[in-house]
């Protein structure tokens, strides 16, 4: 049995599946977070009920581009019922979707999620009278406290032996807005979308949906007490006042850097003192075990250097920024970002949505090209990826770049300022092709206080995907890299040395760590840490390997959201732009 | 209530979303532009929604408004379409 969870933009959805299934879902804090179907199977007495998550939409007519994988969904006979996810402190705009849910004819329940806020301001929702007017069962539900779970299961238990009852809307509700154009449409203009999207009628049905919504909700909301005054409510109302709210935003981003540099600065000591040893063991026993000679040599560098540089580099970075972002993501704080940066982002083209793709890249880049998909407009979606792609250093790199800065005591500030110039140039040059005029309509999620357990797993989310997928894959780089370092090849592009010098001013090995970034990004520094550089050639290298090609993943997941023509272009922008930056670093840059 | 003076004025005085300060509560009369349109309805703002202004950002930036229990920001420019009247 199939069960789809429906609904407007961070309302709960994936929170409900999480509570019901147990399975782990993204859940943050901004409208937009699932952008794709999710499912999660629940077992009742022996009968396996497989729930779907959808993307939230704020309306089936309106759905757009990827969006319609709802309504297709809800077309597909194989759902037998739907859960339609209301956030109940805002009722009027969600009843909206149910009207048009209730239009689908198809079995339905409504959860009134987020009950929780509701009650603490003050109000109360008449459900049975809704479930009257509706004609389908409303449950009263919190995926915060577990409210409603018990109801919403027995449901399920004592209708899959019955089947799912079609229900059957008061007659106020249902086919009740009447065509204004047509005489062949069903003046419910959701069947009718194949047909004109353009006429009066449809946009006249459209909003006397929402009036039909308000009537009914303001039928159904009842007013208890007087509402609690939660501190969050008044933390929201400072925020909210643009000069104090934007200064406290920006003091937050400087704290999160300062956090993140003495807390990497504290592990790194750490892991270093503690890997040591077993970096030693590894190297003797690989050393023991393995016969002398040309691959006792390579392994017993190779392998502990591939564990422990990602250990001492990567994970410290990954740790903090994932927990940071986590934290901006939950708290609503990231969508307050999009509005404050609404201004700089129209220097480039885009509009103050691309603040949430880009800030996400800084914790890992593969999810921030999926969530370019809430910026309108392809022209758009380009320039962000590709900013995303060959600028914002994602939390792994961040990790590599400094440790590499640090062992040739290459100038940090310079690299800091290359990026940022490279952002804004390569930004605005983008914008004079690409860039599209879009206006801000933006949802701004209330402030909530983030929960422990969800920041917990999706700290533990990242890390575990780093360990497991990227790991193993640079012990066995690591050892390539040995292998060709050992074999004397490096020494073979001497023939290029000139031409490197002249150029970027580096040597040909250094120059190969940028090459390699084609492959795996994550070589470059293994590459340049086994060289001699000083701290100026160690500048050039580093920033011609950090603003250049994105990370394996992420060119995948670019293909498969643009196409492989748009991978073409970022990669030959890529290049392009990481050749410029040493040429340029090597003119400016005092010797 | 208010006539529609604003829409009618010669001298271009229409009230606007952008015109209102901080606090400031309107009803909204007109939507400027037609594809523009669906995206605030969806957001549950059209004909006769009544609004509240919870902020407006300086330097042009967006002025964000509460429409029932949600807060929407809406980019200047197009706050400066959305013909709005003060409701008595
Ligand atoms: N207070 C309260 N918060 C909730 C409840 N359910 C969900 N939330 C919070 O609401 C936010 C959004 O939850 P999600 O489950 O990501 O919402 P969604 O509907 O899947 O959102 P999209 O995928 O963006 O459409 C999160 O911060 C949740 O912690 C609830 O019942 N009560
Ligand atoms: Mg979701």
């Amino acid at each position: 049995m199939a069960i789809a969870l429906v609904g407007q933009p961070n309302v709960g959805k994936s929170s409900v599946l999480s509570r019901l299934t147990g399975v782990n879902t993204v859940v943050s804090n901004y409208p937009g977070t699932s952008l794709e179907l999710e499912r999660g199977e629940l077992t009742i007495e022996g009968r396996k009920y497989e729930i779907i998550d959808t993307p939230g939409i704020y309306s089936l007519a309106l759905a757009q581009n990827e969006e319609t994988i709802v309504p297709e969904l809800l077309f597909d006979p194989a759902v037998d019922l739907v859960i339609d996810v209301i956030d109940a402190a805002n009722l009027a705009r969600n009843l909206v979707l149910t009207l048009e849910l209730v239009d689908l004819d198809k079995p339905m329940i409504v959860l009134l999620n987020q009950i929780d806020r509701v009650r603490a301001g003050g109000y109360w929702i008449d459900h049975q009278a809704l479930s009257r007017m509706l004609g389908c069962p409303v449950f009263p539900f919190s995926a915060l406290t577990g409210e409603g779970v018990m109801e919403v299961l027995n449901l399920l238990q004592a209708s899959s032996k019955r089947g799912f009852s079609r229900f059957r809307p008061h007659q106020d509700i249902a086919g009740q807005i009447t065509c204004v154009v047509g005489s062949d449409c069903t003046g419910k203009c959701l069947r009718c979308l194949s047909q004109n999207r353009e006429t009066g009628c449809f946009d006249k049905a459209l909003w006397a949906r929402h009036e039909r919504a308000r009537t009914l909700a303001e039928r159904v909301l009842i007013k208890q007490t007087a509402a609690q005054v939660l501190w969050l409510t008044r933390v929201e109302k400072f925020i909210d006042k643009p000069w104090q709210g934007s200064l406290v935003l920006l003091g937050l981003v400087l704290l999160g850097f300062k956090a993140l540099l003495s807390f990497t600065g504290w592990m790194e000591g750490l892991v270093a003192n503690t890997f040591a040893p077993v970096q030693e063991i590894l190297s003797r026993g690989i050393g023991m075990v393995v016969p002398p000679g040309f691959w006792n040599q390579v392994l017993s560098k190779g392998v502990p250097e591939g564990i422990l540089l990602p250990f001492a580099l990567v994970m410290p970075a990954m740790l903090m920024v994932s927990l940071l972002m986590s934290l901006l993501e939950d708290t609503g704080l990231l969508a307050r970002y999009a509005v404050v940066m609404e201004r700089f982002g129209g220097l480039f083209g885009v509009s103050g949505q691309a603040v949430i793709p880009l800030a996400l890249g800084f914790g890992c880049r593969t999810p921030a090209i999926v969530a370019t998909r809430i910026l309108p407009g392809t022209g758009q979606r380009f320039i962000v990826m590709t900013l995303l792609s060959i600028v914002i250093p994602c939390a792994a790199t961040v990790g590599m770049i400094t440790s590499v800065i640090s062992s040739f005591h290459a100038y940090a500030s310079v690299i800091i300022v290359t990026t940022l110039v490279v952002f804004v140039v390569l930004g605005r040059l983008m914008k004079s092709r690409y860039g599209e005029k879009s206006e801000l309509v933006y949802e701004l999620p209330p402030l909530r206080i983030p929960l422990g357990c969800n920041l917990w797993s999706k700290v533990k989310t990242r890390c575990t995907g780093f360990l497991t997928e990227v790991l193993p894959l640079l012990v066995i780089m690591s050892v390539g890299v040995r292998i060709v370092i050992d074999s004397g090849v490096l020494e073979r592009l001497h023939a290029l040395e000139e031409l490197t010098r002249f150029l970027f001013g580096i040597p040909a090995e250094a120059f190969a760590a940028v090459l390699v970034t084609v492959v795996q990004r994550y070589l470059a520094p293994l590459i340049l840490l086994n060289l001699t550089l000083s701290p100026r050639e160690a500048t050039i290298a580093i920033s011609m390997v950090a603003l250049s090609l994105p990370c394996l993943p992420v060119m995948v997941m670019i293909w498969r959201e643009a196409g492989v023509k748009t991978l073409g272009k970022i990669m030959g922008m890529g290049f392009l732009v990481s050749f410029a930056i040493g040429i340029l670093l090597n003119l400016l840059l005092p010797c | 209530m208010l006539t529609r003076r604003n829409e009618s004025s010669p001298t271009g005085e229409v009230l606007t979303l952008a015109c209102l300060k901080t606090g400031g509560k309107a009803r909204v009369l007109d939507l400027g532009g037609a594809g523009i349109n669906r995206r605030l309805v969806s957001l549950g703002i059209g004909p006769g929604t009544e609004l509240e202004v919870v902020s407006v950002h300086p330097f042009r930036g967006p002025v964000v408004v509460r429409v029932d229990g949600a807060q929407v920001a809406i980019g200047r420019g197009l706050a400066e379409k959305i013909k709005v009247e003060e409701p008595v």
